[in-house]
């Protein structure tokens, strides 16, 4: 009956991007079991490499550097000068039409619109906004998107292996980074260099800047005309030949103002240039100006800020900030340099989308890319046809190649997106060797890069014609279907969608997000099975007709329909910027409106994260109501990594279970996600941390310190320095201890990624994941049997207590989870359920709680300083307890490879309908830090990864004292190195801690631990009064346990002081050969025990691990085993067991054998193949063993390794039980007769670790006008029992229902 | 003086015949049989009371032991209550395997002043192989497949008892 709450447990399983985290490569033991304890799931970082082809715009306006609200250029329009500011039409609002073409802010020396090759005679030509105080927008990050923000930090390029591209030298900052000439230059040959600490005044042509009529230069502004410009001067200046070719000075008060009589031709120069006169003007060019709100650039002096009057407009000032040595108090050289590399590697489209790609692709490991821009696709590479695109495998030394072609992104061309579109999907269509796609289930995403509109029509652009898709989206709901407009970007990505790309590979194979399953299933979410690809664009700033015109009704299409114009054929329209998004909406891909360089690589990062994100598999099951009805629930978490593994988080999902009277088929169906339902930061109060005398609410005040964070003794476990962590909120103010804890309570608003300025860890959902501390559920009903022990515990005690807690309590859903606490949610169903009602920091996690605060680092690539540590992963245990004189609810946890440190909770105030957690409901925590600990407990104190039972235990005599005990094994790693049963009291107060060995005198050398164990009752009291009877009375006397070497030990805890154990009662096989010679196989996995023949005790396990570093690549023989304890002393030799062999695996079934027992036999066991081994919990349900069984190697199919089977064996000779089992339903095929294991569709990689048995009610008869087909249905569904583990379809197996005999006595 | 003989050779003048004898006789012979008939019937009727009385008793056994199953598929499925399904409640199962009952013995034990007795176990944990025995992992009334043995008593009439019969099945909701 060890039923309801673990059920079953895969161990999540997690899509992970995750570059691998440095101790996951360190694999030093070939022996299972042995070594350092992982500190991140071991199967985190498998997955099928998503295929991701990246179209980027190499299209002239590529060169531009401005990017203003709405469009990529200036206006001037104030021909009668009146206005203040002749670029705005009134208050931060500017012109979108007018005079100039102001795409530049910095001249460099050649044609801005010609690139230094061939003359562009296009009309009007690209001209700079001159550098005065007035026009103090263009040089704004407020207003520009694309100049220098200095809260903004701008890393040079990065290089294929991480390390950066040289600083710009502040005095010879290069207009392009790379190498004169070199392919994907443009502009100056050579590189012009800017000198950002002195007054620019080159008076070279095309240095100059063209002042439109209206403009005004103003007092004091020093200026240059080159006679060769203007060679009778211009506007009034430069009339003689003493104020030509030499620096000059306005003097008029009001300045000069250039009228449109001055709007002159020029002289010298063969195209039409507009008109206006140009000015070489002296300014300072390392300039910022803010909004008069902004604070300030760090260490700025504000008294040498100037006010620019009119600069956003008309009556709106800016602040000037100059990056002057004189104007910082501090910081001028961290600013300066950060000017400098942002003008050399960010200044422009072009710069800015290399810099994003380099450092944004650095972090991505698993993933298989394709890079082309548009105008010019890779072609003619060997063994490909003509114009297949080379995709690159990061995994394999991918990534030089990948970067070289971004460093060489040119920018003169067209922007025919169209037809880069289909050339894009057409790549996944390919079914060569190198196609995209490798495999049915792989995920495959394109993203196209454009700043601006499409140039070309469906027959026309880039020399193709366009394979014509049609309307594609004809008769798709809104927001997805179209306007009945054929071959728009929307039809080209959404048939790249709908239709399977590869219908030579099996269909309906790629993982499907959990919401496809929680009807109803939004639109947005990406429920195609079939191989598809999801279209991301990434625009700059652009502005479509509908996009980005209108924030609020844009800002979600799904509920506010677009309504899609018809761009089938238009070019160079707004309505192209729509199109594309139109297309990420009908693909479930995303629209990025990058509006900043540094926000592109943001964005490609969340491409590059949706992309891997993907699927992923459920993990555990908790159930309460195993027998269907009313109140069964079933809880499932399941974890994610992303962000190269610094976004770990999970969703715990409850849903309610029903099953069909007649057919007997069950339903699950959505009840809550907790994730969802954490309370808000601030109001959630019921948080609460350890301190050595009991638990505290977590806030600053008790926590003391940023340092108390950080100060985990146990080594390697904490990554942070206070210092570090208060520096995370550079550039803006330090994080204080307030902000942390806040943000570890969950508040969002410091996060990066989320937020502008959030600096602290991204974190998708609140809950962090849950992986081996999977939830367990409290139920009022639980009833743990303890009616018939005598007073003062059982009888009327007992059930008064059960009839309290009936009437008063609420269904509680605990799990630990792996940002630092235990969680209690409410279990109800409805708007109740799933709300946090407590949370524990366990004392012993506190101290790398800091970690969690580190941000991902784009620019650490794959070496993050986040990495990922367990905190509270233990298993955990309710149970009802007598303690402090009446019935109570306790909770037993530990947190697993967190930290050695094992906690009980008194549960009893929290799970009332209207309870709380107090401080002294905390019972005890030990640890092996606590110095107030005997040391032996602390040196025995290992990581405990067996789950903890509490149960009663009567010592000494039928009339001794009675304790509640929680017991666990002393877990591995402990400084002792010993195997030790601990009983500790449950008792608040002072730990009560029994201590019992096991000590093997020719034991394997190296260290050991207790694991697992199960406790069973054998002995009641006899008439002398002794506990020797063999019958049950309710208390434990025996506890059969697990150690990491490979014994069972069978430990008599009925003496007050228990004997030290020195003979295991079976020992696994010893190893003969190979670097695991000597040792025998470990045993992590759970146990349990079951009547056996003789009146013994069949004690099931299985050996192998799954939780050392090591442990993945091993593959060294496991064993499932069963072993009959006869009460007769001794060790069980595995060779008196009875051999069940595996005798062939086919198409996911495994016919094992059916071998009669034969007397004298002490069990039996079953050799599994290479690779696997048992991790997870035996379950023993009418007769049938279930033992859940995980392949940690050999790639199937899709999955890349991480195969689970479940093994169903009868319970008394290992004999094959699942001969008689249906799949998927009561009526479902039959694996066929022999058929012993089966392999679990889990949908993951995650080991299952528990076996859920549901059972529905016996039919009532049916009503008389029942169908044939209602008939057989009920026939067939009667009495039958679901087995299912996560993720995977249930199986359902025949059981013995109703009457099974009957007599009469008399 | 003469003697008057009812019969033989009697004078012949005197009064002759057997009818009265005959009579006497008949009278004789219906007592007889009317006794008989009595007896037998009392005896028929005492046989269809104890019949009955049995029938009664075992119809009660039957439908206790009925109405024990029915609150242990209540119990089970947390469902109910049904109206009638109150044979016992639910602290009365008994979970311990090893204690020494044997449902003939029990019943042996019992006699007509008893009326009405139930003894329902869970042997889940007590057949070799079925289910684990495991103490302290989940709660007790979680468990999708128990298996109990409802053993009833109970006589026909609970005021003026003339017969019990005990009934023990093996039931699995």
């Amino acid at each position: 009956m060890a039923s309801r709450q673990h059920k079953l447990v895969t161990a999540a399983a997690a899509l992970a991007i995750a570059g691998a985290a440095g101790f996951f490569l360190t694999q030093l033991s070939a022996v299972q079991g042995r070594g350092t304890l992982a500190q991140a799931p071991l199967n985190a970082d498998v997955q099928v490499p998503p295929a991701f082809i990246m179209a980027v715009d190499d299209s002239g306006s590529m060169t531009f550097e401005g990017l203003y609200p709405g469009d990529e250029q200036g206006y001037w329009n104030d021909l009668a000068g009146s206005a203040p500011n002749g670029f705005f039409s009134g208050p931060n609002v500017l012109h979108t039409t007018g005079r100039g073409a102001y795409y530049h802010i910095l001249p460099n020396g050649i044609r801005l619109d010609q690139g230094g090759n061939t003359l562009n005679t296009a009309t009007p030509p690209r001209l700079a906004i001159p550098p005065l105080d007035l026009f103090g927008f263009a040089r704004s990050p407020a207003y520009n998107n694309q100049w220098f923000d200095p809260a903004v930090v701008y890393p040079p390029w990065k290089y294929a292996n991480g390390t950066s591209w040289p600083n710009a030298p502040i005095t010879a900052a290069r207009s392009d980074p790379r190498a004169d000439g070199s392919a994907g230059t443009r502009g100056p040959n050579p590189a012009v260099l800017y000198n950002f600490t002195a007054n620019e005044d080159r008076t070279a042509n095309y240095f100059a800047f063209r002042f439109q009529p209206g403009m005004r230069l103003p007092r004091g502004t020093e200026y240059y005309i080159r006679s060769d410009r203007h060679s009778n001067g211009c506007g009034g200046l430069g009339t003689s030949n003493a104020t030509r070719n030499s620096w000059q000075t306005i003097t008029t008060t009001a300045g000069h103002l250039v009228t449109t009589a001055n709007n002159l031709a020029f002289t010298n120069d063969g195209s039409n240039r507009g008109g206006g006169c140009e000015y070489h003007i002296r300014y300072f060019p390392a300039v910022v100006f803010l909004p008069i709100l902004s604070p300030p650039p760090t260490g700025f002096n504000v008294a040498n800020r100037v006010l620019a009057l009119d600069a956003g407009g008309p009556g709106v000032n800016l602040y000037k900030y100059e990056l002057r040595p004189g104007n910082f108090t501090s910081g001028y050289d961290a600013h300066i340099q950060n000017f400098a590399n942002w003008y050399t590697y960010y200044g422009n489209r072009n710069r800015a989308i290399v810099a994003a790609m380099s450092s944004a692709m650095l972090e991505v490991d698993n993933m298989r890319v394709g890079y082309f821009s548009i105008n010019r696709r890779s072609g003619n590479n060997p063994g490909m046809n003509s114009g297949d695109l080379l995709m690159r495998d990061l995994n394999s030394g991918g990534r030089p190649l990948l970067y070289d072609d971004f460093f060489t992104l040119r920018a003169d061309g067209g922007t025919p997106t169209r037809s880069a579109s289909v050339y894009m999907g057409d790549q996944f269509r390919r079914t060569d060797s190198g196609a995209p796609i490798q495999r049915a289930c792989q995920v495959n995403s394109g993203m196209l890069f454009t700043d601006g509109f499409t140039n070309e029509n469906p027959t026309g652009g880039f020399g193709n014609s366009i394979r014509p898709v049609g309307d594609s989206d004809s008769g798709q709901p809104r927001p997805i279907g179209g306007n009945g407009n054929g071959n728009t970007i929307a039809d080209i990505a959404y048939s790249f969608y709908d239709t399977n790309l590869r219908p030579d590979l099996p269909a309906g194979l790629v993982p499907l997000r959990e919401a496809c399953n929680n009807a109803p299933v939004s639109l947005r979410v990406d429920c195609q099975t079939n191989l598809h690809m999801n279209y991301f664009g990434i625009t700059l700033g652009s502005k479509g007709e509908i996009f980005g015109v209108n924030a609020a009704a844009t800002s979600d299409p799904y509920t506010n329909f677009p309504n899609w114009s018809v761009t089938g054929t238009t070019s160079l329209s707004p309505k192209n910027v729509d199109d594309i998004w139109h297309a990420t909406i009908s693909t479930r891909g995303e629209f990025i409106n990058a509006q900043t360089p540094a926000s592109v690589a943001e964005a490609m990062r969340r491409v590059l994260a949706s992309t891997s994100a993907g699927a992923s598999p459920s993990g555990g099951i908790a159930l309460t109501g195993s027998r269907i009805g009313t109140g069964s629930i079933t809880v499932v978490p399941s974890y994610v990594s992303r962000n190269s593994g610094t976004d770990w988080y999970s969703t715990l999902t409850a849903q309610t279970v029903t099953t069909n009277a007649v057919t007997g088929q069950a339903t699950f169906t959505f009840a809550w996600e907790a994730a969802d339902r954490i309370p808000a930061a601030a109001s959630r109060n019921d948080v609460w941390f350890g301190t050595p005398s009991g638990a505290q609410p977590f806030n600053a005040a008790n926590v003391g310190s940023l340092a108390n964070l950080c100060n985990s003794p146990q080594s390697g476990m904490s990554l942070c320095t206070p210092t570090e962590l208060a520096a995370l909120g550079a550039p803006g103010p330090l994080i204080t201890l307030e902000d942390a804890i806040a943000y570890l309570k969950g508040d969002q608003s410091k996060e990066a990624e989320r937020n502008p300025g959030g600096t602290l860890r991204f974190r998708t959902t609140r809950l962090g994941d849950i992986v081996n501390a999977t939830p367990i559920v409290s139920s009022p009903l639980d009833n743990y049997g303890y009616q018939s022990m005598p007073a003062p515990f059982g009888g009327a005690s007992y059930d008064a207590f059960l009839a309290a807690k009936k009437l008063s309590n609420r269904s509680m859903v605990y799990a630990g989870s792996n940002e630092g606490m235990l969680h209690g949610f409410d279990g109800r169903t409805g708007v109740l359920g799933g709300i946090e009602r407590f949370a524990y920091i366990p004392q012993a996690v506190l101290g790398h709680m800091g970690n969690l605060l580190f941000p991902y680092d784009p620019l650490r690539g794959g070496a993050q300083k986040f990495q990922h540590r367990y905190f509270v992963d233990g298993p955990l245990t309710v149970s009802d307890a007598y303690f402090g004189g009446r019935w109570q609810t306790a909770l037993a946890g530990s947190t697993g490879a967190g930290a050695k440190s094992v906690f009980a909770i008194n549960v009893s105030n929290v799970s009332r309908n209207v309870g709380a957690m107090v401080a002294s409901d905390r019972l005890w925590e030990i640890n092996d830090q606590d110095t107030s600990l005997p040391l032996a407990v602390r040196n025995n104190l290992g990581n405990v990864l067996g789950r903890p039972v509490i149960v009663p235990i009567r010592t000494g005599s039928g009339s001794g004292p009675v304790t509640w005990r929680a017991l666990f094994g002393n877990g591995y790693n402990s400084v002792s190195g010993k195997a030790v049963l601990f009983m500790v009291d449950i008792a608040p107060g002072t730990p009560v801690v029994t201590m019992v060995e096991a000590v093997e005198a020719s034991a394997p050398a190296g260290t050991n631990g207790l694991g697992n164990l199960v406790a069973i009752d054998r002995f009641s009291p006899a008439t002398d009064g002794t506990l020797t009877k063999r019958s049950r009375d309710g208390f434990v006397d025996t506890v059969y346990a697990a150690d990491q070497k490979g014994a069972i030990w069978k430990f008599d805890v009925r003496a007050a002081t228990p004997t030290n154990q020195t003979v295991p009662l079976f020992t696994t096989l010893q190893y003969t050969a190979g670097a695991e010679a000597g040792t025998r196989q470990p045993i992590l996995g759970g146990l349990t025990a079951a009547p056996g023949p003789g009146g013994g005790v069949l004690v099931y396990f299985g050996s192998g691990s799954f939780s050392f570093n090591g442990d993945v690549s091993d593959t060294t023989l496991q064993t499932l085993y069963a072993v009959l304890d006869r009460g007769t002393g001794g060790t069980v030799a595995r060779s008196s067991l009875l051999q069940q062999t595996i005798i062939s695996t086919t198409g996911g079934f495994r016919t094992t054998s059916s071998n009669p027992m034969e007397a004298g036999r002490n069990g039996f066991y079953i050799d599994l193949p290479p690779g696997e081994r048992f991790v997870g919990y035996p379950r023993i349900e009418s007769g049938v063993l279930f033992m859940p069984t995980y392949e940690a190697s050999a790639p199937t199919g899709c999955r890349a390794v991480g195969n689970n089977w479940l093994y169903g064996l009868n319970a008394l000779n290992g004999a094959a039980g699942l001969s008689a089992a249906r799949l998927g339903s009561p009526t479902g095929t039959s694996p066929g007769a022999g058929t012993g294991a089966l392999n679990l569709e889990t949908g993951g990689t995650a080991p299952v670790r528990d076996v859920a048995v549901l059972t529905s009610p016996r039919l009532p008869p049916l009503a008389a006008t029942a169908t044939p087909a209602e008939v057989a249905a009920a026939l067939a569904a009667q009495c039958a029992m679901i087995v299912q583990v996560a993720g995977a379809p249930p199986m359902y197996l025949p059981r013995a229902c109703g009457r099974q005999s009957w007599r009469q006595l008399q | 003086m003469t003697r008057n003989f009812p019969f033989g050779s009697a004078p012949r003048n005197r009064q002759r015949g057997a009818v009265l004898f005959v009579a006497l006789v008949m009278l004789i012979i219906l007592a007889l049989l009317g006794i008989t008939g009595m007896q037998i019937a009392g005896m028929q009727e005492r046989m269809s009371s104890n019949y009955r009385a049995n029938g009664l008793a075992f119809q009660n056994a039957e439908g206790l032991a009925r109405n024990a199953e029915c609150v242990l598929e209540e119990l089970t499925n947390r469902t109910g209550p049904t109206p009638g399904c109150d044979a016992l409640s639910e602290p009365q199962i008994q979970r311990a395997c090893e204690t020494g009952f044997e449902p003939g013995g029990w019943a042996g034990s019992l006699n007509l002043t008893t009326r009405r007795a139930v003894t329902v176990r869970e042997v889940t944990g007590c057949i070799a192989g079925n289910d684990d025995i495991a103490v302290g992992t989940a709660p007790i009334n979680d468990n999708p497949n128990p298996v109990y043995e409802v053993t009833s008593y109970m006589t026909d009439d609970q005021t003026n008892p003339a017969a019990a019969t005990a009934v023990d099945t093996i039931f699995r909701p």
